[in-house]
């Protein structure tokens, strides 16, 4: 009788049994480590100190803004990666929508050919394009002299590193913004298309006056789900470039790792990661808003 | 064998009393019919009574046993829902045999008794099938066959039938009715079609914002309703209600208004004498309005001149639309008059079936 | 009309043109790893290669002789499958929950969750499973794993359980089903779509990922992932074995999600992927 009381108990209280568990990983996993996180970006912590940690306010943040020439240059190298690769994301993988909304034969192996990308390992793909990317043995700079065209340095010049690692992030990730953008196009409305057939507008101007209006709202969140990406990149950079030559792909990623780990300043790296988390907060706080705006969810 | 009390019941979400002092006794066996406009608080009553809405204050008993705060899966209740409900992912017999599962009934005993139920239902040659396989009739069968199959205590219908269409929808009635008459389970079938509760219901519940407005059988909901509210909710078309002012002439009670100047028979006036000189509205059937044409006695104190708006021929009778003055209403007239838009002609009213209710609490006078 | 049928196929070759360039631009680096990896010493790093060189398999015998290599891949194996097993135990009741008492700052903050860079993440977690003894085990991985699982899960999940019809649960009541029972007899079995889902996209993510192992696992638990960035800088301008690496590395995730590809799609359409 007992017992059956307390399922009974236990049953109506089962919302916080099913969200206990989720919580406590999120609290202990997500939350304590933020806010660690953020205290130790005001001391001086380093990973071989024994127990004299030290409170040194702001110190870190003025040696990242005033002290450090490479954090701000850091900074631009990250702009520029993952503004770099958004853009070219979204025009290509729009260009490439567009191109492929219609029914042709082999639809179904092709959608499956450019799905290997995105599935692939990261760490391993990057090994094979940096092999690829190998100025005397790789087979890109053969295909540009098949050309006629000169051979490049790719990853090993500070000139075309970036580049480089964008290419291959393009590679990475386009046949997902094309997959994302084609769902979106299939799902528009056939309605205004029509009518604007019928009030006999040309293919350009259905596309600037129905198609991106219409397409704008999947072009907007994945443009800011895509940068938010971009400012996290990390494994393509390690593996092929290492942040190198000269430091020339050494975006804010690399370096905070590079602090942390090969450095050791923890402090110093918390402090750069906590900058980090702001400008992602900020855009999060930027995505969700829209998100409610525009869409149910 | 059970009977269900509701005792002084009231809901609030928020600020807001969905449900408001609610009481109410059914007998063992009896199919009882709650009907009102959208969002009266049919539905949260029903939820209230099945434990899938907890009760603000009161108390519900089922034979006795104080029920209020009892989880669901112990009040022995079914319930058919508007939408169906079936359980998608189970086939049509699974769906049945789920509540006896949990019971712990024995297998063999589960086959016999589901085979029983779909038969009753004529869903036997279903069984193998998915709800998605199902129309909306079948469904709903299913939906029913689950209620019956385990034999609760009580049955909650909401609005089980309005998913269907309008013939589908005449003859699924006239099978529940037919289950009942055989099951005899205490049944409360929530509906806000007036026509459903007149034709269902041995009682018919009529609520209003969350209040009971009457409580009677539908012969007595038809021809004595107690307020100006029911008057105007049952009956197809509704009751014509239209503001007068009593008057005294030469002895007689008159209903007057702009329009109209109507006497009132002897063994209405009554109650009407205390409101001499004030306004009160005037209840008339459609089918008490009737035309002159065959009768020879012309306008005498119970006819009035109105104009023709529009004309609805049904074949058995036709509906037509009147106005007098500002006011407007509908008379149902034997289909052989040659009435045609645009006339105006003399009408009679027949006043000793008139209604009448309070101009300021739309109480029933007399 | 002659006119008309020419330009017409004249279109479709045109089409089919730029469709085979569009499928050469991103699979070919497939095709090189494929080929690569069954070439001797000398043809796997010669341009132009010998396409009619004859294939060998003494690149995977160098692999698997490598120490390590097997050992990484069932730590891998073992890591995805704890994961994707202790994720749907902890993500579905909670993104049930969630479901049913949808708010606004929860849909925050399981957005930022997904959101967080994974390095902000990695520096506290350093010292914290190293005091806790979490470094370099298999726990310590399937948690950190977690961290970016059990958001997306509750963000994809909240769809599929906001589809299941609250009547069907409140007919499973009636019927005599505890909350509990109705959850795992009822709501969870129609979800299966968002599980599947779910679990093919959790494969991919946590068989690729490689930050978290390359700091949190030593030679205990080593992933596949962190074993090719270390062959690498073993065998720097070897091909031959390192394509083979990589192949061997990516094959299992790449027969998983093509198995499940349908849902796969479904999961990428969805959420704009991570
Ligand atoms: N969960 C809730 N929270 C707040 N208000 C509610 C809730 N459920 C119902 N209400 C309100 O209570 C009132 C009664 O609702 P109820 O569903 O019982 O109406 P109903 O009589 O069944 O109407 P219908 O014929 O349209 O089904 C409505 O005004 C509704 O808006
Ligand atoms: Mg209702």
């Amino acid at each position: 009788m007992l017992s059956q009381r307390i399922l009974d108990y236990t049953d109506r209280q089962i919302r916080w049994l099913f969200s206990a568990p989720a919580l406590l990983v999120m609290l202990g996993l997500f939350a304590y480590p933020m806010f660690r996180l953020i205290w130790t970006g005001f001391t001086d912590e380093v990973l071989s100190s024994e127990g004299k940690i030290e409170f040194i306010g702001v110190a870190n943040y003025v040696r990242a803004f005033s002290e450090d020439p490479h954090f701000l240059r850091s900074i631009w190298l990250t702009l520029y990666f993952a503004v770099g690769s958004t853009l070219g994301q979204l025009t290509l993988g729009l260009g490439l929508a567009l191109f492929l909304n219609r029914q042709f034969k082999g639809e179904a192996t092709f959608r499956m050919l450019l799905m290997f990308p995105i599935i692939a390992t990261p760490v391993a793909m990057s090994l094979v394009w940096s092999m690829l990317m190998n100025p005397m043995m790789g087979h890109l700079n053969y295909y540009l002299s098949l050309l006629g065209l000169p051979g490049s340095l790719w990853a090993a010049d500070t000139s075309t590193v970036l580049p480089s690692l964008i290419m291959i992030e393009l590679w990475h990730w386009v046949p997902m913004t094309m997959l994302v953008l084609l769902a979106g196009l299939k799902s528009l409305p056939k309605e205004p298309f029509e009518a604007a057939t019928v009030d006999g507008a040309s293919r350009f101007q259905m596309f600037v006056n129905i198609t991106l209006p219409l397409l704008q709202p999947y072009v907007f969140l994945l443009l800011l789900l895509r940068l938010v990406h971009g400012l996290k990149v990390f494994d393509k950079i390690f593996v092929i470039s290492g942040g190198g030559p000269n430091r020339a792909s050494e975006t804010l990623n690399i370096m905070i790792y590079e602090q942390a780990f090969g450095a050791t300043n923890f402090g110093y790296a918390s402090a750069l990661g906590s900058f980090l988390l702001l400008i992602i907060l900020l855009i999060s706080i930027g995505l969700f808003r829209f998100r409610q705006r525009k869409w149910s969810y | 064998m059970s009977q269900v009390k509701i005792d002084k019941v009231c809901k609030k979400f928020g600020d807001f009393e969905a449900v408001k002092n609610f009481s109410l006794e059914i007998q063992d066996g009896e199919f009882i019919v709650l009907v009102g406009p959208s969002g009266c608080g049919k539905t949260t009553l029903l939820r209230m009574v099945a434990g899938l809405e907890t009760v603000t204050s009161g108390e519900i008993f089922i034979d006795e046993a104080q029920i209020t705060h009892m989880p669901p899966k112990k009040r022995d209740i079914a319930m058919v829902f508007q939408n169906y409900a079936l359980y998608p992912h189970m086939n049509v017999y699974k769906n049945l045999a789920f509540a006896l599962k949990l019971r712990k009934m024995p297998k063999p005993e589960i086959k016999e008794t589901v085979k029983k139920t779909a038969d009753l239902l004529g869903i036997g040659d279903f069984l193998n099938r998915f709800p998605n396989q199902l129309s909306g009739g079948q469904k709903q069968r299913v939906a029913l066959g689950r209620a019956i199959v385990r034999q609760p205590k009580v049955f909650l219908f909401d609005e089980p039938l309005s998913n269907l269409d309008a013939k589908l929808r005449g003859s699924m009635r006239a099978e529940i009715l037919d289950i009942h008459q055989r099951l005899n389970n205490t049944s409360i079938y929530v509906t806000h079609d007036q026509l459903e509760a007149m034709t269902m219901g041995t009682r018919i519940i009529i609520m209003k914002d969350g209040a009971i407005q009457q409580n009677g059988t539908p012969q007595e909901i038809y021809n004595n309703p107690v307020n100006k509210f029911v008057a105007g909710f049952i009956g197809s078309p509704a009751m014509n209600v239209m503001s007068c002012t009593i008057k005294e002439e030469t002895g007689n009670l008159m209903a007057v208004n702009k329009g109209m100047n109507l006497t009132i028979p002897a063994e209405k006036t009554t109650g009407l004498t205390s409101y001499i000189d004030q306004d009160v509205y005037l209840g008339l059937r459609p089918e008490h309005i009737s035309d002159l044409a065959g009768n020879a006695t012309k306008a005498d104190n119970s006819t009035f001149k109105a104009f023709v708006r529009l004309v609805e021929p049904l074949g058995s009778e036709q509906l037509i639309h009147l106005e007098a003055e500002d006011q407007r209403f509908i008379a149902r007239i034997d289909p052989r008059s040659h009435i045609t838009y645009g006339e105006t002609l003399d009408f009679q009213a027949q006043m000793a079936s008139a209604t009448f209710f309070d101009g300021k609490t739309e109480e029933r006078i007399v | 009309m002659m006119a008309d049928q020419t330009i017409q196929k004249i279109n479709r070759l045109l089409f089919y043109a730029i469709l085979i360039f569009i499928v050469t631009v991103f699979f070919f680096p497939f095709m090189w790893v494929a080929f690569t990896a069954f070439q001797d010493a000398v043809n796997a790093g010669a341009v132009p290669p010998d396409l009619l060189a004859p294939p060998t398999l003494d690149n995977f015998r160098q692999v698997f002789e490598e120490g390590g290599f097997i050992s990484c891949m069932i730590n891998s194996t073992i890591v995805v499958a704890l994961t994707l097993t202790a994720n749907l135990i902890v993500s579905l009741p909670a993104a049930y929950v969630i479901a049913r008492n949808r708010q606004n700052w929860m849909m925050f903050l399981i957005l930022f969750m997904q959101m967080a860079p994974w390095i902000t993440l990695l520096l506290p977690w350093y010292i914290i499973f190293k005091k806790l003894g979490l470094y370099d085990t298999y726990i310590g991985l399937v948690l950190s794993n977690l961290t970016f699982m059990i958001p997306f899960t509750i963000w994809l999940m909240l769809g599929f359980f906001e589809d299941v019809p609250v009547e069907v649960e409140e007919a499973a009541w009636l019927d005599g089903c505890s909350h509990l029972g109705t959850f795992v007899r009822i709501v969870v079995p129609l979800v299966k779509g968002g599980i599947i889902t779910i679990t093919t996209l959790g494969f991919m993510f946590c068989w690729n990922i490689f930050l978290f192992p390359l700091v949190l696992s030593g030679y205990g638990t080593k992933t596949l992932p962190v074993f090719v960035y270390g062959f690498m800088d073993d065998n720097q301008l070897d091909f031959g074995p390192l394509a083979a690496a990589s192949l061997l590395t990516m094959l299992p995730v790449i027969i998983f999600v093509l198995i499940n590809q349908k849902y796969f799609r479904q999961g990428i359409a969805f959420g704009g992927g991570k």
